[in-house]
């Protein structure tokens, strides 16, 4: 086994043992390369995002002088090219749209009227091909033609493109730097589905009112396509958890009754789909979460990775501790905003609160944009390794 | 008592609300009678929200009834562009699409007679100060959900200085990545996360000079 082998199996182990709550022998530490590394490398976001070529060895010229065990990917979250080839409205990209060193954002319309509800609750996926491709691609505005067909080619051949490209590059960095990524497969809570993608937060937010059986009835109807969704995209792979970017469940979108009935059931029965499959999810709680934790325990252990973004992380501790493994623990401001000494200062006092017994894997708390700082960035890896020896 | 169809706005029941609202147009009673009644059903929503009691769903909910009952009342309703008195200029700042938070603010402030100057998103600094210098707003808010974007909330602080216009207006930042760090790298004045304490803010630098009318 040559030596990157075997640094390879260790950094896995230490990431296995903290997922199923155990304590390895030091804290694992993820990390992904954000937007941030643009303004350190001479290149525009726009090159980023679309030049996969030179985003990849942007990755592989940093990645030699880091000591962190879970590669989280980056610094783009989206290949625009895809997108591109189907006249996609869904998103603003780096020089198209928005200015090029600015970061993409997500154009959200009612792409599903209320009165799509029965057709797509009859069978989603049929109405996601007849009706909402359509809505949301310039190129796919009539379904059949040849332009769209064309279309709808190039955008498959782009994605699979995009997927053996993204592939060959971890490929590399698993065998060069020993590096363990960190999930397999993608899911997303059927509320957040409906309320993202296809109604609109504004609209799903109303929905609840004026027609909350019909929500109730498309959450229900999303539910295993979602499940699927966790599972198939990562192939037969169980030892990594899926990613699933959470929403609306967010503190304070809605009220408890409407979190109890509308957000949670739906998700909590993707969660067990998964996991009845071996499946685990990073349940990527984006913002707060402090009230639902008790909801949340109700899991089974460890079918999930709690992510702390902003959620009262000592609360989190003390209800999901021991039984589902957390990660997190680094505010992505203080990364902007903090000074390596701060940061040190910072990663000490999270080693002792929420590490100690192990299940924990010391990360930023969300996406680490384009202000952070690169010396910031690195002391949060330093000074993991320095506090994280059990 | 209190009023039935302050109630119904209160309690969120849009049918119920709108049924009452064209029950009183043809009972005669007017437009600022019924929209102010409205307005204290808005205010208990308000408070609810402060108590945790509503949340974001309900605060966008209250708004879009009382959307629905301005469309029925808006023949009766003289516009507001002659009113004078303090007012405040809001946006998303540049690079940033995000206007939830934004709207919402505005809805509140508006809704208990402010009167509020409204930007839109992706706002360039140099309109913000434009806009401040029309209106001579002595509020600026300025709206942020990428961290991504907030030092172009300081070119917007460092132009209202380079413009002699700093002591003029109090700068607010609102948005989820917002803290005392941003406040200090920023140099505004205020920051708020969430909407009771901006409300709390605004309210309180208003404070002596108040509304400007009821709608």
């Amino acid at each position: 086994m040559s030596e990157k082998q075997m640094l390879y199996q260790k950094r896995l182990e230490r990431y296995i043992t903290a997922m199923d709550c155990g304590k390895p022998d030091m804290v694992p530490v993820a990390f992904g390369v954000g937007e941030w590394i643009a303004k350190y490398t001479g290149t525009t976001l726009q090159e980023i995002y679309y030049d996969l070529d030179k985003s990849n060895s942007i990755v592989s010229e940093m990645l030699p002088g880091l000591d962190f065990d879970i590669f989280k990917g980056g610094p783009s979250l989206w290949w625009p090219p895809m997108f591109d080839a189907m006249g996609s409205k869904l998103y603003k990209f780096p020089g198209i749209g928005v200015e090029e060193n600015s970061t993409f954002q997500f154009n959200e319309q009612e792409y599903m009227k209320p009165e799509d509800y029965d057709e797509f609750i009859a069978s989603p996926t049929e109405w996601l091909v007849n009706h909402y491709l359509p809505n949301i691609s310039t190129e796919l505005e009539n379904p059949g033609s040849y332009r769209s067909t064309v279309a709808l080619i190039k955008g498959a051949a782009a994605f699979a493109m995009q997927g053996g490209i993204m592939a060959q590059a971890y490929g590399k960095w698993t065998m060069d730097h020993g590096i363990v990524g960190q999930g397999t497969g993608f899911t997303k809570a059927p509320f957040d589905t409906l309320g993202d993608a296809l109604r609109g937060m504004k609209g799903v937010l109303l929905d609840l009112r004026r027609r909350p059986e019909k929500v109730l009835a498309a959450c229900e109807a999303i539910t295993p396509h979602n499940v699927n969704c966790g599972l198939a995209g990562a192939g037969a792979d169980t030892r990594f958890p899926c990613f699933a970017p959470l929403h609306r469940g967010a503190y304070p979108f809605l009220n408890p009754n409407q979190w109890n009935n509308f957000y949670w059931p739906s998700l909590k029965a993707t969660i067990e789909g998964l996991w009845a499959r071996g499946k685990r999810m990073l349940f990527y709680a984006e913002g707060d979460w402090t009230p639902y934790l008790d909801k949340i325990a109700e899991l089974p252990d460890k079918s999930i990775i709690f992510q702390i973004d902003t959620t009262d992380a000592k609360k989190a501790k003390e209800i999901l501790g021991g039984r589902f493994c957390l990660q997190g623990g680094v505010p992505t401001t203080l990364l902007t905003y903090g000074t390596p000494a701060k940061i040190k200062e910072h990663i000490k006092r999270t080693i002792d609160e929420l590490a100690c017994d192990g299940g924990f894997i010391l990360d930023a708390g969300g996406v680490v944009m384009g202000d952070a700082k690169q010396e910031n960035v690195i002391a949060m890896i330093e000074a993991a390794r320095e506090y994280g020896v059990y | 008592m209190e009023d039935e169809l302050q109630i119904a706005m209160a309690d969120l029941d849009e049918e119920k609300t709108l049924q009452l609202v064209e029950e009183r147009i043809k009972a005669g009673y007017s437009s600022v009678e019924i929209i102010e009644t409205c307005r204290r059903g808005v205010e208990i929503v308000g408070e609810k929200y402060s108590d945790s009691h509503y949340y974001l769903s309900d605060l966008i909910m209250s708004e879009e009834i009382l959307k629905g009952v301005m469309r029925v009342l808006e023949p009766y309703i003289p516009t507001n562009d002659t009113v004078q008195g303090p007012s405040i200029v809001m946006g998303t700042i540049e690079g940033d699409i995000h206007d939830l938070g934004k709207n919402i603010i505005i809805y509140l402030l508006r809704s208990s007679g402010y009167k509020v100057h409204d930007l839109g998103v992706d706002v360039k600094p140099e309109r913000f100060i434009q806009a401040v210098n029309e209106t001579n707003a002595s509020i600026l808010g300025i709206s942020v959900l990428l961290s991504f974007c907030v030092s172009s909330i300081k070119r917007v602080v460092d132009l209202l200085d380079e413009a002699g216009m700093r002591d003029k207006v109090k700068v607010v930042v609102g948005g989820y990545p917002v803290n005392q760090e941003v406040k200090e790298f920023t140099g505004a004045d205020f920051y708020a996360n969430d909407v009771t304490e901006a409300l709390r803010i605004y309210r309180e630098i208003l404070g002596e000079e108040g509304p400007v009318s009821e709608f």
